[in-house]
């Protein structure tokens, strides 16, 4: 006979937020603990080089060698080549280089150290244009000194290294302030349930998704708010916050890299354009604008 | 329609992005200490504090060591705090019987950590428990705090 499978549940800390872990398996939680901890490293690898906080991560250090293509790590690279064509595919509407303008908007606390940031650098005239990456020579070069934010896509990417790490079971559930990757089924046995926080009621579930396999990140105007009063949601195009008005959007994605940066894309295009770029990119979504009317794509 | 081209796929692109970096491994250069927190030593001028903190306001009853006098023993010790929007976990270091670190290691907040990124430091400046509430961060700061209070109420338990 089987034995029933119990909900291990871990609980952890990088990137800003908080990470939860589960695991439905009918082993013990020791026997299962050596892989979650593997899959929990995978974030602090992903914060470690992509963080903006820390003037000697990865991506930070490349602000003082502009003009000069610089060899960076796979992770980094990656990161990078995923992040500019999202900003192409959006024209600019997404921008990796929008750091220096969040920086400047009060999102600037190193959340580990409660130290604030002040890069010199110049926030106006730079867009990922001034980026260009070589793949062979696994290169990134800045034409101007620009700090790169990957926020929109690094903990996509840190939930879907973990959900992989933990392969060996099928039945997970990976989710870092939000977002979160479910594969196979719930402790229950059902397919897993998502509930998309309503934008403009606290605590008030505004749709639920039943999926499995597969990432849900959502890009509200609600979640984060810097010093100054102002959300994170920038279009780069304006270096403000955008004219959406979409007040969250969720994209149901097979990675959550994806689904973390097409939520954030799409927010800042709006409902037109948001919705045609998830059609494109063939992903499912819900837009939910201010007078909360929620548009839906393929789901 | 302007373009006709076919977009390229986002979702392909970072499933094969996701798979490089997972072969390639990742490296363990973290120094020793991973988790968020203050030691003694971390600036916090009030000048340039990022976020709006109010004034302080009376944590409840369970704040055990805003006296002088109050004795702990040395060593770490541990608390979890909750809140309606989630838990924090805090581990506590005593040495020579005052507070020494206070560490945040795990959290199911709902909210970024950097909300409550100065407090930390102020529960070592002020050896106490009772920290400030940061506007727009009750929910987390009340569940710091009560997390700092039961390390210490661990701390002093004979």
């Amino acid at each position: 006979m089987r034995k029933r499978a119990e909900q291990h549940t871990w609980v952890s800390v990088a990137m800003d937020t908080g990470i939860t872990i589960q695991v439905i398996a009918d082993q013990p939680r020791e026997a299962i603990e050596p892989v979650v901890e593997r899959a929990l490293g995978w974030f602090e690898t992903v914060e470690r080089v992509c963080t903006r906080f820390d003037p000697a991560s990865e991506v930070m250090r490349l602000v003082g060698r502009t003009g000069v293509p610089v060899r960076v790590s796979q992770l980094l690279f990656e990161v990078a080549a995923f992040a500019l064509d999202l900003a192409e595919q959006t024209d600019g509407a997404f921008d990796p280089t929008i750091g220096a303008t969040l920086e400047q908007r009060g999102f600037n606390t190193n959340y580990r150290t409660g130290e604030s940031l002040h890069t010199p650098v110049d926030t106006e005239s730079a867009s990922f244009r001034d980026v260009s990456l070589d793949r062979r020579a696994h290169t990134i070069l800045l034409r101007q000194p620009v700090i790169l934010d990957f926020n929109a896509v690094a903990k996509g990417l840190a939930i879907d290294l973990a959900a992989r790490a933990l392969g060996a079971y099928p039945d997970v559930c990976v989710e870092a302030g939000g977002d979160v990757y479910v594969r196979g089924h719930n402790a229950a046995g059902e397919t897993w349930h998502v509930g998309i926080q309503h934008p403009r009621a606290e605590g008030v579930i505004a749709r639920t998704l039943v999926l499995t396999d597969a990432a849900v990140c959502t890009s509200g105007d609600y979640e984060r708010v810097g010093s100054n009063g102002e959300t994170h949601i920038v279009d780069a195009r304006m270096r403000g916050s955008p004219e959406s008005d979409l007040v969250s959007v969720t994209v149901v994605a097979p990675t959550a890299m994806a689904a973390d940066g097409l939520s954030t894309a799409a927010m800042v295009l709006g409902s037109a354009r948001g919705v045609r770029l998830l059609e494109s990119q063939g992903v499912g979504g819900v837009l939910i604008a201010a007078d909360g009317a929620q548009l839906t794509v393929n789901l | 329609m302007p373009s006709h081209r076919m977009p390229r796929s986002l979702v392909a692109l970072s499933a094969s992005a996701v798979a490089a970096v997972y072969l390639a491994g990742y490296v363990r250069t973290r120094p020793a200490d991973t988790s968020i927190g203050a030691a003694v030593a971390v600036p916090t001028t009030p000048a340039n504090t990022p976020v709006a903190v109010t004034t302080a306001v009376p944590t409840p009853t369970f704040a055990p060591a805003t006296k002088q006098g109050t004795t702990y023993k040395d060593g770490t010790f541990t608390g979890q705090g909750t809140s309606r929007r989630g838990d924090v976990w805090v581990s506590v270091q005593i040495q020579a019987g005052r507070i020494a670190t206070v560490t945040i290691t795990r959290s199911t907040l709902q909210y970024p950590l950097r909300d409550i990124a100065n407090l930390p430091s102020q529960v070592v400046q002020r050896q106490s428990a009772q920290v400030d509430v940061v506007s727009r961060a009750t929910y987390s700061s009340q569940a710091f705090s009560g997390a700092v209070a039961q390390a210490l109420a661990n701390a002093q338990a004979s």
